[in-house]
């Protein structure tokens, strides 16, 4: 609604513009002029070099005074100057008087600015300033100009009128506005006594919160003091107790030093026993061995003759126990190998060997004294073992010579009591066929084998 | 954002731009100050419509253009003995504020947008011949003939109008802040 009044007005001016061009060409023509000359930023067109006096004598008293100097002085006056003026102009002075004064002043003449009709107005007021002459000129002038200045007083009359009347509207509002003011006044005197009031209540509670602060910090640092002294004290105990500790951990290493060294005495002790104890087995079997007569050789031939399948050349057989059964399987091609220092007693030992042999790699295995051998290794474990390290085919002689058996019985080892009915018992639960081979001593042995499947 | 929405958000940016002082004591006089834009075919018409202004309203009036390089139109200028009325304003930024703030109006006869836009932000009142850019920048903002109206002389006596009625200029004043409004923030305005 408010845009299309909008639109309305704006169509209506256009129709008065339209209106206003096409009459536009009928105005007469103006004089060519100059661009408008500038007016620097304290009013002085400084490049302006006429005036018309209308343009001088229009603005009243001050504002007059001001004009003129900055049209025709292109300056502006200094106080002692426009005071000057406006006395000449208070002492009943015409405008064009005080016109003419600055105009034709020595600073006016170098100046130079041209005021139309200034020059015959500013010397009939001069003519005016001649006694006698002058008076007559001014009556004469007065004379002639009493409708005019008759209309003039009527006008001022009426300014003056018009003066009185806004001056007692303006006095009227003003009274209005100091009541107002007054009213504004009062107003912000309670204000203040709201605001000292709220100001005091502030004061008291801000005394109070501050109270309350050194109260709480009295308090923080009664705790803290306390604090510090708990702390004091468990940093004794713990000092205390640090010490009992490092004394039991310095208890604790002596005794520890102590237990090592005993448990080397005991080792060694072992170390020689054991030494011992081989030394006297391989000189009792030896002894054994050279007293039987050849019997045991012509055992292991008897055996070998039963594991020669195996004894193929180039085939792998490990023996445990019997450096002797090598040389005779070297002897017949095999590559024979035994566990280097492994005593069939020495269980530890006897179960790292067998670790260490790759899987399904022998020909056969041997332990001409196996009842000597279940000294280190169970039965079962020594059978799984075998299982691992044989070829598929692979061969297992287990014979029960008694010399080693006897040599260890002799040193004082317990040798179990192993028949081989039982042992080809075991074997056959673990998936061997077994048979029976007797030396011509009567001493057995079991060479056993695996089903192929 | 659309180029139009581009050029209003940096005529925006003028109204907080400084003005050159030295030019806007030199522009501002009692005279009538035209700000101007034009292309080549545009150029006629506007220098017609000055010089009905010099010969029928202000004797006095000035032309500033606006146009980078509108030395063309200031020979024509001088062709019709009017140059002394002419200046060029150059492209600085300070000094198009002064200009613009100087004039009584701003009047196109042909070209960009740029400067419409410009004016509207400043709150110089904008007339001119209609064209495509000028009616899509100004929109309602403006007071735009066509083409076929007597464009000299509705363009001088519109400036003179604008340069007398004051609610008349502050009524397009405050189309033409809504109008850069609108245009520089096209989501916001109602459909």
């Amino acid at each position: 609604m408010n845009s299309d009044r909008n639109d309305e007005q704006l169509e209506q001016v256009r129709g008065e513009i339209r209106a206003a061009a096409a009459t536009l060409r009928d105005r007469p023509r103006l004089a060519p002029s100059a661009p408008a000359p500038a007016a620097g930023a304290d009013g002085i067109e400084a490049a302006r070099r006429s005036y018309r006096i209308a343009e001088l004598t229009d603005p009243p008293y001050h504002a007059f005074v001001e004009h003129a100097f900055r049209a025709l002085l292109k300056r502006a006056p200094t106080p002692v100057e426009a005071s000057a003026q406006l006395d000449l102009l208070g002492r009943g002075a015409s405008k064009t008087e005080v016109l003419g004064n600055l105009r034709w002043s020595a600073e006016g003449r170098r100046v130079g600015v041209g005021v139309a009709g200034l020059l015959p107005r500013y010397l009939l007021a001069k003519l005016g300033r001649v006694p006698l002459l002058g008076y007559l000129v001014e009556g004469a002038v007065a004379f002639a100009a009493l409708p005019l200045l008759a209309r003039q007083l009527r006008a001022a009359d009426a300014a003056i009128s018009a003066g009185d009347s806004a001056l007692g509207a303006g006095q009227k509002a003003l009274a209005a506005r100091a009541d107002v003011l007054n009213q504004r006044i009062d107003d912000l005197r309670g204000l203040a006594h709201e605001l000292g009031l709220a100001r005091d209540e502030l004061i008291r509670t801000l005394n109070m919160i501050d109270e309350g602060l050194r109260a709480r910090a009295s308090a923080t640092e009664v705790a803290l003091d306390d604090l510090a002294r708990r702390q004091h004290d468990l940093e004794g105990v713990r000092r205390d107790e640090l010490e009992f500790v490092r004394r039991r951990v310095y208890v604790m290493d002596r005794w520890f030093e102590a237990l090592r060294g005993a448990l080397d005495e005991v080792e060694l002790a072992a170390g020689r026993r054991d030494a011992r104890v081989r030394e006297f087995e391989a000189r009792t079997r030896d002894a054994i061995t050279a007293a039987d007569g050849g019997a045991s050789a012509a055992r292991l031939d008897r055996w070998l003759d039963a594991l020669q399948p195996a004894c193929a050349a180039g085939a792998r057989v490990v023996t445990i126990g019997d450096d002797d059964w090598n040389e005779r399987l070297a002897a017949r091609g095999a590559i024979a190998t035994s566990f280097a220092g492994t005593r069939a007693g020495d269980g530890p030992g006897l179960r790292d060997a067998l670790a260490h042999v790759e899987d399904s790699c022998l020909g056969a295995l041997v332990a001409p004294a196996f009842p000597a051998l279940l000294r280190a290794i169970p039965a079962d474990e020594f059978v799984d073992a075998a299982t691992r390290v044989l070829q598929p085919g692979g061969l297992l002689l287990l014979g029960f010579a008694h010399e080693p058996v006897l040599a260890a019985a002799l040193a004082g080892d317990i040798v179990p009591a192993v028949q081989p009915g039982v042992l080809a018992t075991t074997l056959s639960v673990a998936g061997y066929s077994t048979r029976r081979i007797d030396a011509a001593d009567g001493t057995p042995a079991l060479l056993a084998w695996r089903e192929s499947h | 954002m659309d180029a139009l929405a581009s050029l209003a958000e940096a005529s925006g940016r003028l109204r907080t731009q400084a003005a050159d002082d030295a030019l806007l004591r030199r522009w501002q006089t009692r005279a009538t100050v035209w700000a101007a834009s034009c292309d080549a075919a545009g150029s006629p018409v506007l220098l017609d419509a000055f010089h009905a202004c010099l010969s029928h309203c202000d004797a006095a009036a000035r032309l500033l253009v606006l146009d980078p390089g509108a030395e063309a139109a200031v020979a024509a200028a001088s062709s019709r003995g009017i140059d002394a009325h002419v200046e060029c304003v150059g492209d600085a930024a300070d000094a198009r504020k002064a200009a613009l703030l100087a004039a009584d109006a701003l009047v196109v006869c042909g070209g960009g947008a740029a400067f419409v836009l410009d004016a509207l932000a400043v709150g110089t009142p904008v007339t001119g011949v209609e064209c495509a850019a000028t009616m899509d920048a100004a929109g309602d903002a403006a007071l735009l003939w066509r083409a076929g109206d007597p464009a000299a002389e509705l363009i001088a006596a519109t400036v003179e109008r604008l340069r007398a009625d004051a609610p008349l200029r502050a009524r397009l004043r405050a189309r033409g802040h809504a109008r850069i409004s609108r245009i520089a923030a096209p989501s916001e305005s109602p459909a």
